[in-house]
């Protein structure tokens, strides 16, 4: 079977010179303190708060319609302070999640409708699947599969996850092509 | 940020009459839609993104009332408000729904993903959970809360300050 590919519109996007693709009906606040590291696609009505905390992504990095990223607070020292986002390489988000976690490893994938709340950390090679809510703190080890409300463990991911996931980032960018 | 100020972010929605108290914080693309009657919030509440806070004209209602919310509420993203009436010091968790004419007391959680059906009655204190499950809300202290909202405001009027909109009592 051939995959499909994705056409978009040259006039709504805006290309850099590393590959990033963002959709200009975005809501991006702060973009001085958003660091993408290429080959990102951003599409329509993604929210990321740059102007309460940094946000540094990887590689390959995909966010889907309507996801918002916010950074999360914390109290350190009697204070309260939002602490630095960062997410990984090769990491899939799709439609209409809330992403408000402090750490998301590479080769992550989260599912449609999630909500992770304040202070979460998904490690490397997880999933999240569709609808789940992850509450405040949790913490996803690597090769697995949380789910459900509240989320809890489901299974493991197998090994080759890393070579799985890493093709289906890599060829959704490869196949999100300007309308000609 | 003086004490008498808004935060008003730029990209929001606002339609009909809408009174703010002292030290709230709206973050952008939020829509608060006063169709039928005014809207009147406390002092110090959060509203962040994609936020619908709305006074519809119900059916059943010839006589709209105004929308009263009270004073140290955090709306997190996604939440959908009706009318009905809201103390003070509520948490509402990332996109839960409280649908028309419901009571909500002092104190409340009401978790994530939420949706609080037409017409319920919650009590002071409490934790809405899982499917309208409720429980006691026991680590919940009104000095420490109001303390953690002030000093949230005070971060977010320094992250917001430079784009937000100073906005007066509307």
């Amino acid at each position: 079977m051939e995959p499909v590919k994705v056409f978009y519109n040259k006039k709504e996007y805006l290309e850099t010179h590393t590959g990033n693709k963002v959709c200009r009906k975005s809501l991006i606040r702060g973009s001085h303190n958003i660091h993408l590291n290429g080959k990102c696609i951003i599409s329509p009505g993604v929210v990321i708060r740059g102007d309460l905390a940094p946000v540094k992504i990887g590689k390959y990095t995909i966010f889907k319609e309507d996801v918002v990223l916010r950074p999360s607070y914390k109290r350190a020292k009697g204070k309260l302070k939002y602490i630095t986002m960062q997410i990984g390489e090769h990491v899939l988000i799709e439609e209409g999640s809330i992403v408000c976690a402090s750490k998301i490893g590479n080769n992550v994938h989260v599912g449609k409708n999630c909500i992770i709340s304040h202070r979460c950390v998904l490690r490397d090679n997880c999933k999240i699947e569709d609808g789940a809510i992850l509450s405040p703190d949790t913490e996803v080890p690597s090769f697995t599969i949380y789910g459900g409300k509240p989320a809890t463990y489901l299974a493991d991911m197998p090994d080759s996850t890393v070579f799985m996931h890493t093709e289906l980032t890599q060829g959704y960018y490869n196949r999100f092509l300007p309308l000609a | 940020m003086a004490e008498q100020q808004v935060i008003c972010s730029k990209n929001i929605e606002i339609e009909g009459q809408i009174a703010f108290g002292q030290g709230s914080v709206i973050h952008p693309d939020c829509s608060i839609i006063a169709e039928s009657a005014p809207i009147v919030f406390g002092e110090y509440n959060i509203i962040e993104e994609r936020v619908r806070i709305i006074n519809r004209k119900p059916e059943e209602n010839p006589a709209p009332l105004p929308l009263q919310i009270g004073s140290y509420n955090i709306f997190e993203v996604g939440t959908i408000i009706e009318y009905s009436e809201i103390g003070n010091y509520n948490v509402f968790e990332h996109r839960c729904k409280v649908e028309p004419n419901c009571k909500i007391g002092n104190g409340c959680i009401i978790t994530a993903g939420v949706r609080v059906a037409r017409g319920t009655t919650i009590p002071d204190l409490t934790v809405v959970y899982g499917e309208g499950q409720m429980r006691k809300n026991q680590g919940m202290q009104e000095d420490s809360f109001r303390h953690e909202i002030k000093a949230l405001t005070e971060v977010l009027a320094k992250c917001l300050g430079s784009q937000a909109i100073q906005a007066s009592h509307k």
